[in-house]
């Protein structure tokens, strides 16, 4: 049988989306527009670079999942994120074709 | 010949006495705001790799590096050239009403006058040993993650060997 790309979409997406309710984490996005702070689900997600961490450190750079379509507004490059006890600006929110995002955080 | 940490030490320190430079580059810290201009040292066990270093340096923030000595019969009194990196990584622009981005950093940096000194950082004798600089580069690069950053690249030919 010939692969469904449609079907394949949707069945990553339920995947996805599960694992974001399953296992949330919070964060707080802060729009640019400075329309106030918005409370966010996201899961992390691994860097490009491992990093050392000691105590008390925050990460520098951070990967969150999301589920884009439900925030408003759209997070852009140049928002702030508090993370984890630390603010970090968007320096990209690429979305993929499953419904989802990733918002590039690098700390300020 | 020179130590390149020193090197590196007097390239932070005159950078830090540019006061436009310094203001670019000033965040809040724990302590209050402090300015993110820093070298970096070669020192497995209290320092990071490099790439990692470069990789986790916050916006903004400059990262001053020794990346390097050329050794050659360059005049009749040069014998050696430093090479000392300079990575920039601009702070967020959102909502500011005048930015600065990585042309004015870089601008900033060859032309502004140091604090410390009467001519720009090119003109500078930084170390009694060094020459002034030869011409400065400035290059564009990725990081891991896409994102813009600069390398700049100071080379100092030292006077004589000391």
């Amino acid at each position: 049988m010939a692969p469904n790309p449609t079907l394949w979409a949707a069945l990553t997406q339920n995947v996805m989306m599960a694992a974001l309710n399953a296992f949330p984490v919070a964060a707080v996005l802060i729009p640019q527009t400075g329309s106030g702070p918005v409370p966010i689900s996201c899961i992390e997600m691994e860097d490009a670079t491992a990093e050392n961490l000691y105590p008390g450190v925050q990460r520098s750079v951070v990967k969150l999942f999301v589920n884009i379509a439900i925030i408003t507004p759209a997070p852009q490059a140049g928002d702030t994120v508090t993370y984890n006890g630390a603010n970090y600006v968007v320096t990209g929110a690429p979305v993929d074709i499953y419904g989802g995002a990733v918002l590039k955080l690098r700390i300020t | 010949m020179l130590n390149p940490g020193t090197i590196t030490d007097a390239v932070v320190a005159t950078l830090q006495a540019i006061p436009a430079l310094a203001s670019a580059m000033t965040a809040d810290g724990p302590d209050g705001p402090i300015v993110r201009i820093a070298a970096y040292h070669y020192l497995l066990g209290q320092e990071l790799r490099l790439a990692e270093t470069i990789y986790k340096m916050p916006a903004p923030s400059i990262l001053v590096v020794w990346e390097g000595t050329q050794g050659g019969n360059f005049s009749g009194y040069a014998i050696w050239k430093h090479r000392i990196a300079v990575y920039l990584r601009m702070g967020n622009a959102a909502g500011i009403v005048e930015p600065v981005g990585y042309e004015d950093l870089w601008w900033t940096i060859c032309n502004a006058v140091p604090s410390t000194s009467t001519v720009n950082i090119r003109y500078t004798n930084i170390l009694p040993e060094l020459d002034i600089m030869d011409n400065p580069s400035i290059a564009h690069l990725l990081d891991e993650d896409q994102i813009d950053i600069f390398r700049g690249e100071f080379v100092f030919p030292e006077i004589g060997d000391n």
